[in-house]
């Protein structure tokens, strides 16, 4: 997606699970890899951990002006409560990203679903349930073609915590390879 | 010139060391507190106090102290707070003390909508604290401008000795965005201007000075007895009532940013040369309203922006040259208060479109507007 004019995501979750880290890396990977501009603005509840939270990231060709989502392309969450609570402003034709184990099935032909066990996968497989959000950002980055492999590869061991690069690595490595 | 992505609170914080500031006294408040744990970070790094206070009067107050002992000083807030802040903001008017205040607007009266945005508090930036009193007041609306602008507002407070308070709002100062950093030596710094140190006494009296000039006083410490005073005052900066003393005082206090207001005035002209239509907007909804040209250019509409960027003093010169006969349209996020200025400078009635529900103005709102009335 190289030619991207303008792109609309949206990561909800509940607080804590570490989702609105994936936004917030997504949005310094396009800007530092693609020369593009993008924003991300968390929402959180007066709860902070344990309630409903969101962010929005918009990627752009030019400068943004107006810093908010109205028409959004991609959206992921891993949280049902988060899930139904934030869809709003999906369009037709949107890719939905759901944890398939904590959010209920939805269908509607108007969307391209995908139902991974995210969390699940992060602390099984990964070995640690903290690589959800880097293992949701590679999901993110195939799917839309936002980030290539190689940039994700380069990015990921900079901007996580010392000591949590291999295992995150592997986090690149199998969520670019699950879908 | 570096890169970043950061949100606005951060980024002011970055952009007040840059300049200078090496004291911050505040009392956390949302949606600004990320502005105090930021600059607790950083000052400590650069030799510079944070001190967090027991509320919003007292951190006003230790701005004005830390600036008096020759420190550059800002302090943080938000609505509420601000309403805290606003008898001390007049000491510093009137004690002719450089300090920064940031207000990062969210919905109000009294504790309001405290993660919502809005643009209530742009008449309490002039008019929060009672009598007359000079005060420059800045709204910068994108990621870079903000930085800019921070350091601006450390310039013009030592320039003319006076408070500036820095509007921003929770949109702007909560959104993480693309932030081109300038490098150090690519800032322009003000230092205030203080007296030769080594005398045996001052040579001159402290308020006394040209018409137009900020005066020029010592720094505590800088080894002179001179006296700061909050009651009507001297060319000594001793109280008085003398109705003389006390006019030629506030005359000198008004005229030092009323002389160089043209130097103070800033603002953005977007696509207004062949427009029909000009929208007045400000902070965020200029974005918004940036947004809503573009769209409606290419429907084939001819609309432009005026986005004064120096709130206060407000620009009504350049407002009503650039203006001239057309068409204006107010779009501000509270129930109408710049559009009196606005309307004042161009002394006639304009179009307006207030939104003060915590939402900010879309730009499909704005389009709707000019559509449904403008044309």
């Amino acid at each position: 997606m190289s030619n991207i004019e303008h792109y609309e995501l949206r990561f909800s979750a509940i607080g804590g699970q570490g989702i609105i880290t994936a936004g917030a890396m997504l949005a310094e990977a396009v800007v530092q890899y693609k020369g593009l501009y993008a924003i991300h603005s968390p929402r959180y509840t007066a709860q902070v951990r344990g309630g409903p939270t969101k962010v929005d990231v918009v990627v752009d060709k030019n400068p943004i002006n107006f810093p908010k989502t109205t028409n959004v392309d991609y959206y992921l969450s891993t949280s049902e409560k988060s899930f139904r609570t934030y869809f709003q402003d999906i369009k037709p034709g949107a890719i939905i990203v759901l944890d398939s184990n904590l959010v209920e099935e939805f269908r509607d032909p108007k969307y391209r679903v995908y139902r991974i066990p995210l969390i699940e996968t992060a602390a099984k497989e990964i070995g640690n349930v903290v690589t959800v959000s880097t293992l949701s950002l590679a999901v993110t980055a195939k799917l839309t073609g936002l980030l290539t492999l190689e940039e994700l590869e380069d990015f990921i061991p900079k901007r996580v915590p010392r000591g949590y690069g291999e295992i995150n690595l592997k986090a690149v490595r199998l969520g670019y390879s699950l879908v | 010139m570096k890169r970043v992505v950061m949100p606005g609170n951060e980024t002011v914080a970055h952009a007040a060391v840059a300049a200078g500031c090496r004291f911050y006294a505040g009392y956390p408040i949302t949606p600004s507190s990320e502005l105090a744990a930021e600059m607790s970070k950083l000052l400590p790094k650069v030799g510079g106090k944070f001190i967090q206070m027991e509320d919003e009067i007292a951190s006003m107050a230790a701005a004005i102290g830390a600036s008096v002992a020759g420190y550059k000083a800002m302090t943080a807030t938000s609505g509420p707070g601000f309403s805290l802040k606003q008898e001390h903001i007049g000491l510093a008017c009137m004690m002719e003390v450089p300090v920064v205040i940031v207000n990062v607007m969210r919905g109000g009266p009294s504790t309001g909508l405290p993660t919502h945005p809005a643009q209530g508090d742009v008449m309490q930036a002039r008019w929060g604290t009672h009598g007359d009193h000079p005060i420059i007041a800045l709204a910068p609306a994108f990621p870079t401008e903000i930085y800019m602008e921070t350091i601006r507002a450390f310039n013009l407070a030592e320039r003319f000795r006076n408070p500036v308070i820095l509007l921003l709002d929770e949109i702007l100062a909560h959104t993480y965005e693309v932030v081109d950093i300038p490098e150090p030596e690519e800032i322009e710094l003000v230092d205030r201007k203080l007296p030769p140190s080594g005398l045996d006494r001052l040579d001159f009296y402290t308020y006394q000075r040209k018409e137009g000039d900020p005066p020029l006083l010592p720094n505590f410490f800088q080894g002179y007895n001179f006296h700061f005073e909050s009651l009507a005052h001297d060319e000594m900066g001793f109280p008085t009532t003398d109705p003389e003393k006390v006019a030629y005082i506030s005359r000198l206090r008004e005229a030092k940013i009323e002389k160089h207001r043209e130097e103070i005035w800033k603002n953005d002209e977007y696509m207004l040369e062949d427009a029909e239509i000009v929208i007045f907007a400000y902070g965020s909804v200029a974005r918004s309203a940036k947004e809503a040209i573009n769209r409606l250019r290419s429907e084939g509409i001819k609309v432009g922006l005026f986005r004064p960027i120096t709130l206060w003093p407000f620009p009504d010169q350049p407002l009503r040259r650039a203006v001239g006969e057309r068409k204006v349209l107010v779009a501000e996020m509270n129930l109408g208060q710049m559009v009196y200025e606005v309307e004042r400078a161009l002394r006639r009635d304009v179009f307006t479109l207030f939104k003060a529900d915590g939402t900010p103005i879309s730009p499909v709102e704005i389009m709707d507007k000019i559509k449904g009335e403008l044309i």
